[in-house]
């Protein structure tokens, strides 16, 4: 295997790795809504009626907004960052 | 004028038509040159507005209308299943992946997929592998995208449109726009299916709630005495086990959805990275937003018609409206199916006629050809492509309808491609023989775990869907192979890396 950062140590992180701050909020975000959605259903898996509709129901969407609305709040942070970085 | 109910819905579906066939051959749909990374991608990029829309539109198939009610009819709330991938794609794969396929895209002009694999693993027959590849399990994507609508086409007709005349009218627009316009025309087109189908479901699922009184309350209670199992899971006929909701939203769909060919397309095609980062962040609402009233329209179909089961559960909504809508809000829900499907075959028909002639024709066949000759050639496989997917739709072929099963596994498996690509590490950890044989053994993984073969005489435990078993044996594979096989070429890793790490990792 090639090992690149023999040739250019500065540049080759992992980009898998989150580098600064809001990066890995977004990433922490993004795994506590998914696991919020993927496992926390099941814990509330009832005929019951929220607002009318189904709690299944409610829940995933409940958390698949807070899930969308935070990783867009950290997604724009991100940008801003980028943009300072350019110097826009 | 209009004597006959149908008169109405064919009066709105002529409408429709007349609409799309406008937005999409329009001057704004105009290839600005005569180049083939103007017309199957856009070269100066679209930007966020339209090319969310586009994206919007051509996320939600077929399966958006009618296709999720049938599954609410048949599953209850097991579909919030979707509700997993229509977050974790845009968040995951387009935020992520996408936006590098964008950087990627735009700095080395790449117009198909096999484009930004070949570059990064090296050229040769590996590109007309990627190519065949993808586009086997494509076409019956697009065939599963024709059948939906032209059937609820037909039925809102009551048959004066046959089914075969629905299908040649889908087909007929597509080439239409499509050769007139290139991806233009379909991201244009898209704009307008997008905003007509969210409108049609919205104005459905409010129709629904007036059916029954205009009470939530009272159509979840009415759900709870015929079957309190279609308010839980596994729901009524135990699809969604712990196993499958672990698997089957990820692995089955968010995965692969945007690693489409028509994905790569719209990323190539946006104006900047930023742009498409934007609509990662943001796409999933409308997404999500789509999928919230179905399960008002598949509840109250349940209601009504309890006794349809299988296939006939995917038209409980054709059938409500045929019954008790107006004839004129039955051909706006009509068009709006339409719009479901054809804003997905034609992203699918530009970007596999993009890769029949870039990967093969313009690879293999003749190589020195002008532009405006690869477009001509293009245009063609358009039209051929459009055939075969009508032709298709008219046969019921058990071969079309296992493929449209496999796709999904077998798009997934060049994700560890994608991966090795667009999201550097520390080392390089995947050669082209290494992902060829990686994908080659989790197909054949993948194929063997489908329920119909051996995957129904796995332990109820571990039954996971096919993709996440074909990953489990690709990426071991591929990263056994590649250690001992020729590694792609420093110079080629070194130049795609440095563009990435201009653009995502500037403090590195």
């Amino acid at each position: 295997m090639t090992n690149i950062s023999a040739d250019k140590p500065a540049s080759n992180s992992s980009h898998l790795i989150p580098q600064t701050l809001w990066e890995k909020l977004y990433l922490g975000w993004f795994l506590i809504c998914f696991l919020m959605v993927w496992i926390g259903t099941w814990a509330v898996n009832k005929p019951i009626a929220v607002l009318g509709m189904p709690l299944v129901y409610v829940w995933c969407s409940g958390w698949g907004i807070v899930w969308l609305a935070g990783c867009w709040s950290f997604g724009t942070k991100i940008a801003a960052d980028d943009a300072a970085i350019k110097g826009e | 004028m209009f004597s006959e109910s149908w008169h109405y819905t064919i009066a709105i579906v002529i409408a429709y038509s007349m609409l799309i066939l406008w937005v999409g051959t329009g001057r704004w749909a105009k290839v600005g040159k005569v180049r083939m990374d103007d017309y199957f991608k856009v070269g100066p990029g679209f930007g966020f507005l339209v090319l969310y829309l586009g994206i919007a539109g051509g996320f939600h198939t077929a399966f958006a209308i009618p296709g999720s009610m049938g599954f609410y009819h048949s599953h209850g709330v097991a579909f919030a299943a979707n509700i997993l991938w229509t977050v974790f794609t845009p968040l995951g794969m387009i935020y992520f992946i996408g936006s590098r396929i964008t950087c990627l895209g735009r700095k080395f002009n790449y117009i198909t997929p096999a484009d930004m694999l070949v570059d990064y693993f090296g050229e040769g027959k590996f590109r007309a592998f990627i190519a065949i590849y993808t586009l086997s399990c494509c076409i019956p994507l697009m065939t599963a995208n024709i059948v939906g609508p032209a059937t609820l086409l037909s039925a809102g007709t009551e048959n004066h449109i046959p089914y075969w005349a629905a299908l040649a009218i889908m087909g007929t627009m597509v080439v239409i726009y499509v050769t007139s316009s290139g991806i233009r025309g379909v991201t244009w087109t898209t704009v307008a299916q997008a905003v007509w189908m969210f409108v049609a479901v919205w104005a459905a699922a409010f129709w629904c709630l007036d059916l029954i009184d205009g009470d939530l309350m009272a159509l979840f209670t009415r759900v709870q005495d015929m079957d309190p199992a279609m308010l839980t899971l596994p729901g009524p006929q135990g699809l969604a086990t712990p196993q499958w909701w672990a698997t089957w939203p990820v692995f089955g769909i968010a995965l692969y959805w945007a690693i489409l060919p028509r994905g790569f397309m719209f990323f190539y095609s946006a104006k900047d990275v930023q742009t498409t980062k934007k609509i990662g962040l943001t796409v999933g609402f409308y997404l999500m937003a789509l999928y919230i009233p179905a399960m008002v329209i598949g509840f109250t179909a349940y209601t009504y018609f309890p006794e349809l089961s299988g296939t006939g559960a995917d038209s409980s909504f054709p059938r409500l409206l045929a019954e008790y809508a107006p004839a004129w809000f039955a051909g706006i829900i009509v068009a709006g199916g339409l719009a479901a499907g054809m804003s997905s075959l034609d992203a699918d028909t530009n970007a596999n006629s993009a890769m029949l002639t870039k990967d093969f024709y313009a690879s293999f066949i003749k190589k020195d050809a002008t532009d405006r000759h690869y477009i001509t050639v293009g245009r063609v496989f358009v039209i051929f492509l459009v055939a075969i997917t009508v032709l298709a739709a008219t046969r019921n072929w058990g071969l079309v309808v296992l493929m449209i099963g496999v796709t999904a596994s077998m798009i997934t498996q060049l994700l560890p491609a994608v991966i090795a690509v667009t999201v550097p590490m520390k080392r390089v950890w995947f050669t082209k023989a290494g992902i060829t044989s990686g994908i080659l053994a989790g197909l054949t993984v993948a194929l063997a775990t489908r329920p119909a073969l051996l995957g129904g005489m796995l332990p109820a435990g571990i039954r996971f869907d096919p993709s996440f078993w074909g990953l489990v044996v690709n990426i071991p594979v591929a990263l056994l192979v590649s250690r001992f096989t020729k590694e792609p070429d420093p110079a080629s890793v070194a130049r795609i890396r440095g563009a990435l790490n201009e653009e995502f990792h500037r403090g590195a």
